[in-house]
């Protein structure tokens, strides 16, 4: 009783993202405390700095610009904030009108876009600490806070990690304005909702929830928004780290949520009825619920004839199932179960292992080993060097190492065609690492029958996984034959009918009428 | 109230039952016994199933969404219902460490030098496993495990055309008749009659009606593979069958052709060690539903360790030469499968129509929108 | 707790894996071939155990080792090789098993007894009997110098485009021993000499009556024998025309039926054979053209079919054996009769009336008429 009256406290607990703030100056009027405040806080940063003006008709009034250097765009600032208010003709307009002073000067002389009024400090200050500009005026509780950012931004190109063959070559940036924006040049629909929020105390990073609101179902946006207020940490730099402390479970080896630099993509995700999650500082965005049939999917599948991508798509299946079970049922063979092999390569695998000292699971073991060494080392190599580490690596270090009968050639072939298809599904390249290993041991032990006990765990624990509430292998595992057009194979577009009813409320997407299809049988007909 | 809070489709109980058919009967087929009517055999046991669908279905429909272990309370009284459940639990422990059993003699072929505790640790601890992670795993890993298997029937069944001789199977009379009813009573207890089991699983469908629709088609389903089986044995091997332990090993193991097409087994192999798993899970799952249910635990969870302990315990014991099971299948096993599994449910069947019910019939135990 | 009871179990796991059934593939010495003889006390076996490492590398040397061993039962003998080779002996490769005449005495079944309950060996090897030792038979050379076990192999594959023997896997001798009504032939093996060297070479086929070897046919009654059990694949007919000339006819398909003809207690078999095949060799002079001439080679082909099938009859009834499954057919659609019948069987085999029939067809003559020499013939 007390435990569940205990549980259900902590589910309404929020965290408030800010300090408790208890050095902050309460709300004053005087232009010099406010500035005494800046200085006393800010000492040790000066690119954090004022300009102090003199407004007013006459000049008579005291104002101070509160912003950080390397973060404003100083010229903006100059035409359109500190050239109208020392102009002094034009504080003749404003001079009948009824509203406070600030309010007359934030609508009548101001050139900037995006003006507020602000009285806390504490936000004043996490306002300039972003890139806006801070406008005091003496004799006034409220401050201007004037939007001029220049933030240091790269341009927008595809990304590296996620090339398509015929698709779309923008990706996100770090910035998530323009990831917004870029948002919203895909999905035109008013329908797009964006909700900002902040998490990380120190960073204050901005994350944006996005999703369409008619389609998408009100319980998947309540839990990503309950997941999002039930911690509070002290930094938030990378997706991945939201992604630990969001996902059903965290000690998976399979993504529970997928993150994409693509736009296109994202924006496909938030038309099937999931919910997209930028987060300010990295260009990756994240997208929930995430299956796993999703990564098998890339843009490029929609890009050419269905029947050559289902083909695609199943050598994408096909190389995943190779990346993990080439080495295990290499040395499962070699070691345990000879019969399998056909005559001729037995006598070939045989002659080839004669010089090898070791057995077959020491040199497997040894050789994947040396290929995580190579292909760490070779993220790690800055430019073109990199490259040449992985092939000089691959190719010379192994035939020496063959030559002087080391490892044995087969082995060789088995760890890098692995290797090789591991790099075919991305998002599921450190699962496919793992999992080898983990067949790889336990083949070593019992031959086959590990291997089927390692397939009979992982099919387990794949079917008992759930990604905020979808079941992961859904549409496969439990079968929603609507769904299966773009599993294993790609249908055609006019299948998709229907949007997945595991996260869309508003299921009917499409209607065709393809009627020029249809003629070209006709006339064949005729 | 149900211990267990997970639910599962009608397709879903199709392949379990299924599976459970054709868990053992893929790796010892009890028809074996009959030489070349073997294939009768297995047709009359597949009748039989029908039969006893039949049975559980009108059981398990009077007591929509409790389990057994409630309703045999209600049928036959405190006491008496409580001992038939516990002989329920006694025959499900049993099944399952038979049919593992079975399933480390053929392990036993490929790799002898293993010692057997070995294998029953690791498969014991991938039970547990599977038993942990709950219903709605197994019985998708369960679905994917019987697509593979009737892929890997089919193709090592065809692959084998060429070989087969229909006439084997012809002469419909034999000299023997006395193989062939012990043969046809051994088929009706195991493994047609451990399809009580099922009893337990039919309250944790989402709805009674695809229960019903779900059990008649596993049935159907694993009836037709047993059949399907012991037919293609009989075109192998003919009279022969009889000798053979492991028929369907020793089938793939025939399979040749042109120079390449040779090491079959290796499916089949894969095959039988995944359909030894699902059997296995399937009756220590319904024997921890059971006792978890008649002391209302929290949650059947509590009981994996111990079931683990006493599983790995009892099989260490077993003996790895399985044609000794034989001879206490035709003195006893069989009968009590056949009490357990058709007297006993038939009893229960003609009671429910006298017992007024104490409950109301409108008990329904859904308790989560049922996640499928 | 619970993660600490997961960490010890990995650990321990990691170091108890003694993988106990685990063999590398390069200590295993791959016996290809195995010959077994039976001396009156023991059973002596030669075995041909191939080298892997020069298959691979075909250097041209001779990539076969042979080990002696003996024993008394034939599993005994087969561990006893231990004793001679440093590799454990792996039988996973094993192709073909030959046995002696002697070694067959005892009976099929001691010999092939641990061959079916061994899970190594698999069951799609070659049976083939020599006449002569076995050791001498491995001996002798294959052409194109592959190792012995292969080119028996081969030899037997290759027989399918002559049929001149019955060929059978250890699976058939399963099944004839263990369903009744028919009885196991297998591939005869002797060896000629050609230039100075002995080459391996298929005499006929040997014939059982159950487990017990009474004798063999050469490779024409075999012929019989295979049209008899609908066994023909492809083979050369040579037809005698007038004037001392042949004729080659190449078999394109053939289709055996045999009917049971019961009546009371009078059993009698009436088999059909439909043969299709080609004009493939022609120095006669005969007119394709010409529809008489055409329908008599029709006949002649029939004829020659019928003499070989009843040639191959006579064979089988004098050894007493039913290769052909009669006995089975009897069985299957009359059980009441097998029955009764089925103890002194192969006796009665020799009396039952046995008609043959042949339904013969040519299709076509290739790719030209009549005889090459069309000028310049001999006078």
């Amino acid at each position: 009783m007390l435990r569940w009256i205990k549980n259900k406290l902590d589910s309404l607990l929020l965290f408030p993202q800010e300090d408790p703030a208890p050095k902050l100056p309460p709300p004053t009027k005087s232009l010099d405390q406010k500035l005494n405040y800046i200085k006393s806080q800010f000492r040790e940063s000066p690119d954090v700095s004022t300009r102090e003006l003199r407004i007013g008709p006459g000049g008579k009034t005291r104002a101070a610009l509160f912003f950080v250097e390397g973060m404003v765009d100083k010229e903006a600032l100059g035409i359109r904030v500190i050239r109208p208010l020392v102009q002094e003709e034009l504080y003749k307009n404003i001079e009948d009108t009824p509203l406070s002073y600030v309010e007359a000067i934030a609508k009548h002389l101001l050139l900037s876009v995006e003006v507020k009024t602000e009285k806390k400090m504490h936000e004043i200050v996490e306002c300039v600490l972003q890139g806006d500009t801070a406008l005091f005026i003496d004799g006034c509780e409220d401050a201007l806070i004037l939007g001029h950012r220049k933030l240091q931004t790269r341009a927008i190109e595809e990304p590296d990690s996620e090339r398509t063959t015929q698709g779309p070559r923008a990706g996100f940036v770090e910035d998530v304005r323009i990831n917004t924006a870029l948002l919203r040049q895909t999905i035109s629909s008013p329908n797009l909702v964006l909700e900002m929020t902040t998490v990380g105390v120190q960073t204050k990073t901005k994350i944006c929830i996005a999703y369409l609101k008619d389609i998408v179902r009100p319980e998947i946006v309540a839990e990503v928004k309950r997941r999002l207020n039930s911690f509070k940490i002290d930094a938030l730099i990378t997706s991945g780290m939201l992604t630990e402390l969001i996902s059903d479970a965290p000690h998976s080896i399979f993504p529970v949520v997928a993150y994409s630099e693509r736009p296109d993509k994202v924006a496909s995700k938030i038309l099937c009825g999931r919910v997209a999650i930028i987060v300010d500082g990295t260009p990756f965005v994240l997208t929930v619920p995430h299956l796993f049939i999703e990564n098998f999917q890339v843009p490029s599948d929609y890009a050419s004839p269905w029947v050559f991508q289902s083909s695609v798509r199943l050598l994408r299946l096909f190389s995943f199932l190779v990346s993990i079970l080439t080495v295990p049922f290499y040395v499962g063979i070699t070691s345990f179960h000879q019969e399998l092999l056909p005559n001729k390569l037995a006598m070939t695998i045989a002659a080839a292992r004669m010089a090898v000292p070791f057995s077959a699971i020491v040199e497997a073991l040894v050789l994947a080993f040396f290929f995580e060494i190579l292909r760490e080392a070779s993220l790690r190599i800055p430019g073109v060097a990199g490259g040449a580490v992985n092939i000089v690596g691959a190719l010379v270090v192994g035939e020496a190492a063959v030559n002087a009968g080391i490892v044995g050639a087969p082995m060789v072939i088995a760890i890098s065609l692995s290797a090789i298809a591991n790099f075919v599904v991305t998002p599921l390249a450190e699962s496919a690492t793992l999992l080898r290993y983990v067949f790889l041991l336990l083949v070593g032990f019992m031959g086959f029958y590990g291997l089927a006990y390692g397939v009979i765990v992982t099919t387990l624990y794949l079917t008992s996984l759930y990604s905020f509430g979808v079941p992961y292998l859904s549409p496969l595992s439990p079968v929603i034959p609507d769904q299966l057009g773009d599993t294993v194979i790609r249908t055609p577009i006019w299948n998709r009918v229907f949007r997945p009813r595991q996260f869309a409320k508003d299921r009917k997407r499409a209607e065709f009428r393809l009627t020029h299809q249809k003629q070209n049988t006709k006339d064949e007909n005729h | 109230m149900l211990v267990e809070k997970q639910r599962i489709s009608g397709e879903q109980l199709a392949f379990m039952v299924g599976a459970q058919l054709m868990g053992n009967v893929l790796l010892i087929d009890p028809a074996s016994y009959a030489g070349h009517l073997g294939w009768v055999v297995s047709l009359t046991g597949g009748l039989y199933a029908l039969f006893l669908c039949w049975i559980y279905n009108s059981l398990s429909g009077k007591f929509p969404g409790i389990s057994p272990t409630d309703y045999a309370v209600i049928l036959f009284g405190d006491f008496l219902g409580k001992a038939v459940i516990l002989s329920h639990f006694v025959l499900f422990m049993l099944s399952a460490m038979v049919s593992f059993n079975d399933f480390l003699a053929f392990t036993n072929l490929g790799m002898p030098e293993t010692p057997k505790i070995v294998i029953i640790i690791c498969q014991a601890v991938v039970v547990m496993i599977a038993l942990y992670l709950g219903l709605e795993s197994i019985a998708r890993t369960t679905v994917f495990i019987i697509v593979f298997s009737i892929l890997s029937f089919v193709l090592s069944t065809v692959l084998a055309l060429k070989d087969m001789d229909f006439m084997l199977l012809l002469p419909l009379a034999t000299d023997r008749p006395q193989e062939f009813w012990q043969s046809l009573f051994t088929v009706i207890g195991w493994p047609f009659s451990q399809l009580v089991l099922f009893l337990w699983f039919i309250p944790l469908v989402n709805n009674p009606k695809e229960a019903k629709k779900g059990l008649l088609r596993g049935v159907l389903l694993g009836s037709s593979i047993v059949f399907f089986a012991s037919l293609r044995n009989i075109c192998i091997f003919g009279d022969g069958v009889t000798n053979q332990l492991f028929p369907a090993i020793s089938f793939a193991r025939n399979i040749s052709i042109g120079a390449n097409v040779m090491r079959v087994e290796i499916i089949t192999s894969l095959t039988l060690n995944f359909i030894g798993f699902v059997s296995t899970t399937l009756f220590l799952y319904a024997s921890v539903l059971c006792i978890a249910q008649m002391f209302n635990l929290r949650s059947h969870r509590t009981l994996i360790l111990p079931l683990f302990v006493v599983v790995v315990l009892i099989t260490s014991r077993l003996p790895l030469n399985i044609a000794l099971l034989s001879w206490a299948d035709r003195h006893f096993i069989r009968y009590f499968l056949f009490i357990m599994g058709f007297v006993l449910p038939v009893i229960g069947v003609i009671r429910s129509f006298f017992v007024k019910e104490k409950q109301g019939p409108a008990k329904k135990n859904r308790s989560t929108k049922a996640r499928r | 707790m619970k993660k600490l009871l997961i960490a010890l179990f990995c650990l321990i796991l990691t170091f108890t894996s003694g993988c106990w059934s685990s063999y590398e593939i390069e200590e295993l010495a791959l016996a290809s071939a195995v010959g077994v003889d039976y001396d009156g006390t023991k059973y002596n076996l030669t075995i041909q155990i191939i080298k892997p490492e020069i298959v691979a590398e075909k250097t041209g040397t001779d990539p076969v080792t042979t080990i002696y061993s003996s024993g008394a039962t034939m599993f005994d003998a087969i561990r006893n090789a231990l004793s001679y080779s440093p590799k454990r002996l792996y039988w996973g490769y094993l192709q073909t098993m030959i046995f002696s005449e002697r070694a067959l005495e005892k009976g099929l079944a001691c010999l092939i007894d641990f061959l079916s309950r061994n899970f190594e060996i698999r069951p799609i090897i070659w049976i083939a009997v020599t006449e002569k030792d076995p050791e001498e038979l491995l001996k002798a050379k294959v052409s194109q110098d592959v190792p012995s076990g292969e080119g028996i192999n081969a030899m037997i594959e290759s027989q399918k485009g002559l049929s001149k023997c019955v060929h059978s896997m250890l699976t058939q001798a399963l099944i004839c021993l263990g369903n009744e009504g028919r009885d196991f032939a297998c591939a005869l093996f002797g060896t000629t000499k050609m230039e100075d060297e002995e080459f391996m070479e298929i005499k006929g086929t040997a014939l059982f009556r159950g487990e017990q070897y009474v004798g063999s046919i050469d490779t024409l009654e075999s012929r019989g024998l295979l049209w008899l059990m609908d066994r023909i694949k492809s083979g050369i007919i040579v037809l005698k025309a007038p004037q001392d000339e042949k004729l080659a006819l190449e078999i394109l398909s053939s289709k055996t039926k045999i009917k049971t003809k019961v009546d009371g207690d009078k059993i009698g078999f009436e088999v059909t054979i439909e043969v299709v095949s080609n004009l493939a060799e022609q120095t006669a002079n005969l007119n394709p053209a010409h529809p008489d001439q055409w329908k008599e080679l029709a006949e002649k082909q029939a004829q020659h079919v019928k003499d070989e099938a009843e040639k191959a009859l006579r064979a089988i009834r004098n050894l007493g054996t039913d290769p052909v499954g009669f006995g089975k057919l009897l069985r299957a659609y009359h059980p009441k009769v097998w029955y009764q019948v089925r103890d002194h069987w192969h006796d009665l085999l020799k009396t039952v009336p046995i008609a043959i029939n042949v339904k013969s067809k040519l299709k076509s003559t290739g790719m030209i008429l009549g005889d090459v020499a069309i000028y310049g013939s001999l006078e």
